[in-house]
């Protein structure tokens, strides 16, 4: 027999590597997108913090005459 | 009488004590010939598996390595915050499905691989089992 199962086994195993590649790719996209969600974060606490303040720092509509 | 290989065989040893010496000869020639003919069967069969198996690998490799790299590319996009988090999502979520895919690929490659491999190591009880389920490729045999 040609032995074409075992040829292709020993193909298809290492091809492991490349999927364990894409894997890690991943897995730091993973990460890096819990990051960019983290900034977002900090960046609108920040955006309502300056507006909660402005709001502070201006009188009411019709307050002060 | 219409055998299968392996029931052939099984027939044979149970006439050989009746037989002469030529129609042992005969017999024994006739199953070398079956066997051969198994053998040709499970190579044209295996020949046609490892092909869609290796298609199939091709097509998987393929989508890991274009995966692969639109990973690293939106890793770095993120971190040089070049992109909406929603957006990250978004494609994040369809090159995942792009490598899903692709395993699924590599695994049905390695389950024809499995296949072919236990068709390699006995090909008469292959052809056999397939003779069974089709009888219109069972064999004459004069026993």
């Amino acid at each position: 027999m040609a032995n074409r199962g075992k040829r292709l086994k020993a193909l298809l195993e290492g091809d492991q590597r490349t999927a364990h590649t894409t894997q890690q790719a991943f897995l730091k996209s993973e990460d890096s997108l819990s990051a960019v969600e983290e900034r977002e974060a900090t960046r609108r606490d920040r955006e309502r913090q300056r507006r909660d303040e402005l709001t502070q720092r201006t009188p009411a509509i019709g307050g002060h005459r | 009488m219409k055998r299968t290989v392996a029931e052939a065989h099984r027939a044979f040893d149970d006439v050989l004590p009746r037989l002469s010496d030529y129609q042992a000869n005969e017999g024994r020639q006739a199953l070398q010939e079956l066997d051969q003919h198994a053998a040709n069967e499970a190579d044209e069969f295996t020949k046609a598996r490892e092909e869609e198996a290796l298609a199939l690998r091709d097509e998987a490799l393929k989508a890991l390595t274009e995966a692969r790299d639109g990973f690293e590319s939106l890793s770095a996009e993120g971190s040089e915050g070049r992109i909406a988090g929603t957006d990250y999502a978004a494609r994040m979520h369809e090159l995942k499905e792009r490598q899903d895919t692709a395993e699924a690929k590599l695994a049905r490659a390695t389950e024809i691989a499995d296949g072919i491999e236990g068709i390699e190591a006995d090909p008469v009880a292959w052809f056999s089992e397939l003779q069974k389920r089709m009888p219109h490729l069972r064999t004459m045999v004069p026993w």
